[in-house]
């Protein structure tokens, strides 16, 4: 589905932001980015979605490299939910039917108004579809960013660090959504997070990176001490309990 | 697909709201078409209501007809078009560099405009001549126009000749029209300082906006670029309304953003470049105009846009009236007289905003 060769970027000259990455995410999986503040994570994301151009290297959409799509046809396959999304004055109704932009030249249609209330409906958001999106919560705002991406009907959808601002009653929540996004609409769906136990629960395959660079990339096995303490760099206590994996971190590595 | 009955509740919801929103655009037509009508019957000559209105058709006195047809009539059209197109390029500035306080004066187009206008006068303008109690008129206002209209448009070309360097990010657009904006009104100040006593107050004179200096010629120069601008703005409405989510939403959605930017400044800028260089400055409406009636429609560009231009109408017409009324026999410059009656009502309105409607 989503298959990145050797991309890399640098924002200043000689400031490498990302170097060489390299990886691969299957249709319908959840993949999770995992790294410390800096470690290219944002940028990666970025690049993805075509907002970042990346200085060498391919990304392929189905073998497709994005670069070659057409803005539109980018927008309408890839949906992007940033972490410092400004939440504009617009109702949260507009909000979500903006997803549908990239189909549309100049007005909506019948049927664009039809998959928004859809929408906003299966996300329970049909009372605040008036509200203004700067007088909702934190929770709720987020559940109309997913509306967004899901009426954008995109196959691939980023996240980045959705959990942010949210309490835990919310953040359990959201990843509930998320994970139906996946299991219901059959989406592919690549999350920046930082929590290890949350990201063990709800995704699928892993990407850790450091400085630029993709050091482990595996299924769930590939979280271990060693690799969460390379780069990461805090000392973790892995737990199995009743089949889930429970990380406990303790101290810096350089403590 | 049949719909399920809260889908339909949705429906009914979204269109009563969008309902509204069409009421709230009908009523401030009406208003703009009153005070069009007022516009047209006030004055400093001394025309009842009634001659001013049969004036209006062409029967009454030949003088009173002249008056109307031919000094107000052109007054209220430069009005209603000016206004519309100041607080249009104010709202499109403000939505494309995602910054409530731009304004030709922040991108530095008045101050280059001004800047213009004293060269045309200290320059170009051979004589003068002593009018209407001693104020200064150029006899060659046509030269000061295109001047100033050519340095607006050239300090927008430059401001955004040098954005480029940093893709259009709004900040550096703001910047480096603050920056232009200080270094042309330094310039002025130098020019002025070695002007005559007239060219002086015939410069300082033109600075005051004022819609008594348009003729039929300018109210047209004016209305062409405002037309297009006001259909590709309309146009474009949902792309407008993703600009909202900054630059990375806006890209995400496909929006090519650098090009909209560049062509959405170059239009709004000509806009104030024929607005300010046939009528002056008139200051804040770009501003007051578009943040008034945001707190009653939302910032749903496609019904945005309109109310814009209609809310920039009324307030320019009003002020105008207002500025024929105030003293008898004389009228007062506009460009003060909407920065007087708008500020405090700016103030108030954000002061004492409910929660936004949407």
């Amino acid at each position: 589905m989503l298959e990145i060769q050797n991309v890399s970027f640098s924002y200043q000259k000689k400031q490498r932001v990302l170097s060489s990455v390299s990886l691969k995410l299957e249709r319908e999986e959840i993949g999770v980015i995992l790294g410390r503040n800096g470690s290219g994570k944002s940028t990666l994301i970025q690049c993805i979605d075509g907002i970042l151009k990346p200085e060498e290297g391919n990304i392929l959409l189905d073998g497709k490299n994005i670069q070659e799509m057409k803005r539109g046809e980018r927008a309408q396959r890839i949906a992007y939910v940033s972490q410092d999304s400004e939440v504009p004055a617009l109702s949260v109704y507009d909000f979500v039917l903006l997803g549908r932009l990239p189909y549309i030249r100049f007005s909506y249609s019948k049927e664009d108004h039809e998959r928004t209330r859809r929408c906003l409906e299966r996300l329970n958001l049909q009372d605040l579809a008036m509200k203004s999106m700067s007088s909702i919560s934190g929770g709720e705002k987020q559940k109309a960013h997913i509306a967004r991406a899901l009426v954008s009907d995109a196959e691939l959808i980023l996240f980045d660090e959705p959990t942010n601002n949210l309490d835990i009653h919310n953040q359990i929540h959201l990843l509930e959504w998320i994970k139906e996004l996946q299991e219901k609409d059959h989406k592919t769906i690549l999350l920046i997070m930082h929590d290890l136990s949350l990201s063990l629960e709800i995704g699928t395959h892993f990407y850790l990176m450091k400085q630029g660079k993709l050091l482990y990339e595996g299924g769930k096995e590939i979280i271990t001490e060693k690799t969460i303490e390379d780069t990461l760099e805090v000392h973790s206590h892995i737990h199995h309990v009743d089949g889930k994996i429970l990380v406990t971190l303790g101290g810096n590595k350089h403590d | 697909m049949s719909m399920s009955n809260e889908e339909r509740n949705l429906q009914q919801i979204y269109q009563k709201n969008q309902l509204r929103k069409i009421l709230i655009l009908i009523v401030l037509a009406g208003f703009t078409f009153v005070l069009f009508l007022i516009a047209l019957m006030v004055g400093t000559s001394n025309l009842s209501f009634g001659e001013s209105f049969l004036a209006l058709f062409g029967q009454g006195d030949s003088s009173s007809v002249r008056i109307v047809l031919n000094i107000r009539l052109p007054r209220a059209l430069a009005g209603l078009i000016a206004g519309a197109g100041l607080s249009l390029s104010g709202l499109m500035m403000q939505t494309t560099l995602n910054n409530t306080m731009a304004s030709p004066s922040t991108l530095g187009v008045s101050n280059a405009a001004v800047l213009g206008a004293n060269i045309g006068i200290v320059l170009l303008s051979g004589g003068m001549v002593d009018t209407n109690g001693g104020v200064q008129w150029s006899y060659n206002p046509y030269a000061i126009s295109v001047f100033a209209f050519v340095f607006a448009l050239g300090s927008i070309l430059l401001v955004l000749a040098l954005s480029k360097f940093k893709n259009f990010s709004p900040n550096t657009v703001v910047l480096v029209g603050v920056a232009l904006g200080l270094f042309f009104t330094a310039i002025t100040t130098l020019i002025q300082y070695f002007a005559t006593d007239i060219q002086l107050s015939s410069a300082v004179y033109w600075t005051f906006g004022d819609l008594g200096r348009a003729g039929f010629d300018d109210v047209f120069i004016m209305l062409v670029p405002i037309a297009i601008s006001f259909v590709f703005f309309q146009l474009f409405s949902r792309q407008y309304n993703a600009l909202l989510l900054g630059d990375k939403g806006a890209l995400s959605l496909g929006i090519p953003l650098s090009l909209f930017r560049f062509i959405t400044l170059l239009l709004s800028s000509l806009i104030c470049a024929v607005c300010i260089s046939s009528l002056g400055i008139i200051s804040f409406i770009g501003i007051i105009a578009p943040h008034i009636i945001k707190r009653f429609i939302g910032n749903d560009h496609k019904f945005l846009i309109p109310a814009s231009l209609l809310s920039g109408s009324v307030i320019l017409l009003f002020s105008d009236i207002l500025a024929r009324c105030l003293l008898r026999g004389t009228s007062l410059p506009v460009g003060a007289i909407t920065a007087i009656i708008g500020a405090p009502f700016f103030l108030i309105l954000l002061f004492t905003g409910k929660e936004k409607k949407i």
